[in-house]
């Protein structure tokens, strides 16, 4: 095996839907090791599902080229790519046991019965279905559906899993362990799992690396915590988690000047034109005068203080109106009031510039 | 549960107003008599006797029969055709489609009746097996479009997805999953169809020639030249057929998904 062997490409791709509207994904880089689970996120119309709906082959690309293993499988139909789908609304076929579900790929590849029998049944066992062979999905649960879907799509040892947000229609204790058996089904078998969802928590927890979509393109691309600490863009900084965004400009290359305050910039490169943002919690609140040495900080007005048990929460609204927060060790917020004038700080680890 | 007596009462009132005047029927079918006097003064086979015994109500029978089986198979195709291209559409063009294709439901039986007979007269299939079952088949294809339609409607394309990225070939996917899964529309239309034109009157009553004389023109001749309970009788077998022909298909219907759902492993 060479070293390209299983890697999915992505390559300018490009799909407009005709019309004047913008194109649905305008160019899109990617590429995909083998084993890697790779998640496609970003809200509602960014172009994540359009992409992974070309990678599967339902949607002919505008131009741009796929290929997996450096074959270019772009006009291919889907039915002859090989990959895995699972589904939102899982697809199962009502009309089928869970058996029956299961076998088709192995039908339409022509496997032996008893090659099939011994298949489907070690895949069902193992995704805990093992005496449901002969039930339909309509006597299913939410739960037990997903797992077919999931025993469907690989009992055919695909090199690629496509799931496009499969965990969207469960609820949320489900959600959470269905995540926990996602993971460690991808630690087990070893597959390429292109995963879409627009869920930013259920990215973080589940992937080797995150592609932030936003308006048909990539804005943001990395492992979950790079992603989160460094996220290079304003819209990753606010689509990934929460951030308090300071946009000024640089008074010189060591400062940043944003209202009347004046920040260090720290060392390394920054964008010519930048936002500084600080995670909530990154963010310390201070008495006025008792800022550490060395930390930016910003006037602000206590608006709300929200006891979360570990951690507090506390409502802040900075000179120009806007709002923000600091999560704070609830030992370190049992000072603050709301109504309180303090400041809020960082050292400068904690601040990231990232384009607006 | 507990169901509501209101709603109860409500339901069996309206299944009597559809179903007695029907029951009434039989037993005037059954007559010795030879008025349609009620009760029957007495009981007797006779006029189901004479029903097979005379040629004219035998013959037209067979007649119905033979253009009803002849014109349900082919409203099925086109109907489910239709059904099948209608979805391809967008849902302006989709509605626009169904509505011309559904107009024979709305446009008065007598006009399509009249509009039917001069062409065909013209064509040479007035009073022909062949016209008769072309101008039915106009009339029921309607039926399998919107029974057909309603199904493909629930039907979700993400099966169709799945089934090809299972690796099925699109003929397989439509044989395996679409056809499978819009079966039950396709047969309640064929239902439909067969007992639309089994009991249709108007077009075969104008296109009829002594050769194509169908039950129900038989009993509206009866009934125009002198009504004898033989026309109930004739009713009764209507019903018969009729119902038979539904309760056979939904029977059979509920039997086949109890099969499926133990199939399998």
């Amino acid at each position: 095996m060479n070293a390209r062997a299983g890697r999915l490409e992505i390559r300018e791709l490009v799909k407009h839907y005709g019309g004047d509207g913008p194109a649905a994904v305008a160019g899109i880089d990617l590429t995909i090791d083998p084993g890697e689970f790779i998640t496609l996120l970003g809200p509602s119309g960014s172009g994540k599902t359009t992409t992974l709906n070309m990678i599967a082959g339902f949607v002919p690309p505008t131009s741009g080229s796929i290929l997996l293993g450096g074959t270019d499988l772009t006009g291919l139909q889907p039915h002859k790519r090989g990959f895995g789908m699972v589904f939102q609304s899982y697809a199962l076929f009502p009309h089928m046991s869970v058996f029956d579900n299961v076998a088709y790929p192995l039908r339409q590849r022509g496997k032996s019965k008893a090659e099939i029998r011994k298949l489907v049944l070690d895949i069902v066992e193992r995704f805990g279905l093992a005496g449901l062979e002969r039930r339909r999905p309509a006597q299913l649960s939410g739960g037990q559906q997903q797992r077919v879907a999931l025993a469907r799509a690989l009992v055919f040892s695909p090199p690629v899993l496509l799931l496009d947000e499969p965990l969207g229609a469960l609820d949320r204790k489900l959600r959470a362990q269905l995540q926990l058996e996602l993971k460690k089904l991808h630690q087990e078998v070893g597959l390429t799992f292109v995963f879409v969802t627009h869920d930013q928590d259920e990215a973080m927890y589940l992937s080797d690396r995150i592609a932030v979509f936003d308006e048909g393109r990539i804005d943001g691309m990395g492992r979950p915590a790079e992603l989160y600490d460094d996220p290079g863009t304003l819209f990753v900084a606010n689509f990934l988690g929460e951030a308090n965004t300071f946009a000024g400009r640089f008074a010189d290359p060591r400062t940043y000047a944003w209202n009347d305050e004046k920040w260090r910039t720290g060392e390394g490169d920054h964008p010519a034109e930048a936002v500084l943002v600080v995670r909530p919690e990154r963010t310390r609140v201070f008495a006025p005068g008792e800022v550490p040495p060395g930390w930016n900080s910003v006037g602000a007005i206590v608006t709300d203080v929200s006891r979360l048990g570990p951690t507090s929460r506390i409502d802040l609204a900075f000179p120009d109106g806007r709002a923000g927060a600091a999560v704070l060790p609830s030992t370190d917020a049992v000072q603050v009031r709301v109504g309180d004038d303090v400041r809020a700080a960082w050292d400068l680890p904690s601040q990231a510039f990232v384009t607006p | 549960m507990r169901r509501a007596p209101l709603l109860w009462i409500v339901v069996c009132s309206v299944a009597a107003l559809l179903t007695v005047p029907t029951l009434f029927l039989i037993p005037m079918s059954l007559t010795g008599g030879s008025t349609f006097q009620f009760p029957p003064p007495s009981w007797s086979l006779r006029w189901y006797r004479n029903l097979v015994e005379d040629r004219g109500w035998r013959d037209a029978v067979m007649v119905s029969l033979q253009v009803a089986v002849l014109s349900t198979p082919m409203a099925v195709a086109i109907g489910t055709g239709a059904a099948f291209g209608l979805m391809r559409l967008g849902a302006r063009l989709r509605l626009i489609g169904a509505g011309a294709l559904s107009a024979p439901l709305v446009i008065p039986n007598i006009l399509i009746a009249l509009a039917i007979y001069g062409m065909f007269l013209q064509m040479g299939l007035s009073g022909t097996i062949l016209g008769l079952v072309l101008g039915q088949t106009a009339l029921a294809v309607p039926f399998v479009l919107i029974a057909v339609l309603a199904r493909l409607q629930g039907y979700d394309r993400n099966l169709t997805a799945a089934a090809l990225s299972l690796g099925a070939t699109p003929a397989t996917v439509f044989r395996t999953v679409t056809f499978p899964l819009v079966l039950p529309g396709i047969v309640a239309g064929g239902v439909f169809a067969f007992v639309a034109s089994f009991d249709e009157l108007v077009i075969a009553l104008l296109l009829q020639s002594p050769r194509t004389v169908t039950l129900p023109v038989q009993m509206f001749n009866a009934v125009v030249e002198a009504a004898d309970p033989t026309i109930s009788a004739a009713s009764t077998v209507l019903v018969v057929v009729v119902s038979a022909v539904i309760l056979v298909a939904q029977i059979g219907w509920t039997r086949r998904s109890e099969k499926r759902s133990g199939s399998g492993a």
